[in-house]
């Protein structure tokens, strides 16, 4: 089974590492989509099938928690697990994400390792079945 | 919490990030003082600066020369040097204050609630002349093979 991931970020760079850290992972990408922001991340979420999400939590205008919420508002999203990266790891903020139904959650600085497990405990194990086709570049880690 | 703790817990944060996601071994020795140094007069010197709020407020400002900010891009990004823009080096840089500060935060007490505002580019050079002038008690000067970076962290009354 391959998966389509969305990942939500301000920040290109981080984008891009965390996109280079799942295809290295071995899990198996149908279809890689990136958003700046929570907003955009909801327009793609309307407009595609998405099996999971990794957002950022500190993002300028809708951030990662209040994408959680809004997507706990609608039937069709409401399931999709979301995986949220941050650097907040205060007990308070775990707790928060937790009661707000957050699948998982990475904290930065992270080691590929670590956004590894995550995805391992929530899509199971690995499958490299089919695969994202991107450039090989993307997965020198 | 004394300033000297908070140094060293901004030392271990700027280590923990550059070594864990851009694999940049540092030093912190016998770094010099910020002014000898000449790293106020670097002349590609990139700023940035976020706001926080909790238990303790302030603000933490990184300083990074342009030429280190390419190379940390090239490494973190798997990108050729040549493929790296501005946009690029300043997202580098607004993200590495924001992993440092958010990671020392959490260090110093996991309990406690804080919040980071956005990081912002600082294109006008008054904070750092003010830095420059009159250096906060909390600041961290590290080495790279590639040169300098200045950390300075700033708490409200």
């Amino acid at each position: 089974m391959s998966f389509n991931i969305l990942v939500v970020d301000d920040s290109l760079p981080m984008r891009k590492v965390i996109k280079k850290t799942i295809m290295a992972s071995g899990f198996a990408m149908a279809e890689y989509n990136e958003a700046g922001d929570g907003t955009e991340a909801l327009e793609i979420l309307r407009e595609k099938w998405i099996d999971i999400v990794v957002t950022d939590y500190n993002m300028p205008g809708m951030n990662g928690l209040e994408l959680v919420n809004e997507m706990k508002k609608d039937d069709l999203l409401k399931s999709v697990p979301v995986i949220v990266v941050t650097t907040e790891g205060s007990k308070t903020r775990i707790e928060e994400f937790r009661k707000k139904g957050v699948a998982g959650y990475i904290k930065k600085p992270f080691t590929p390792e670590e956004i590894r497990t995550v995805l391992h405990e929530i899509l199971g194990e690995p499958h490299d079945d089919k695969g994202y086709e991107g450039s090989a570049d993307d997965v020198d880690f | 919490m004394m300033i000297k703790d908070m140094k060293a817990a901004l030392t271990t944060s700027i280590s923990d990030v550059l070594e864990t996601m851009f694999y940049m071994p540092l030093e912190f020795e016998d770094t010099g003082d910020p002014e000898s140094r000449g790293i106020f007069d670097t002349a590609d010197l990139r700023v940035c600066k976020l706001d926080f709020k909790g238990a303790i407020s302030g603000y933490l400002i990184m300083m990074i020369p342009e030429t280190q900010l390419v190379s940390m891009a090239v490494d973190f990004m798997g990108e050729d040097r040549g493929n790296i823009a501005r946009m690029h080096t300043d997202g580098i840089i607004m993200e590495v204050v924001n992993m440092v500060l958010g990671h020392m935060l959490s260090n110093i007490d996991e309990k406690r609630d804080f919040h980071l505002g956005i990081p912002q580019i600082l294109e006008d050079r008054t904070l750092v002349q003010s830095i420059r002038k009159q250096l906060p008690e909390c600041f961290v000067l590290a080495e790279s093979i590639e040169g300098l970076l200045l950390s300075a962290l700033v708490l409200e009354d």
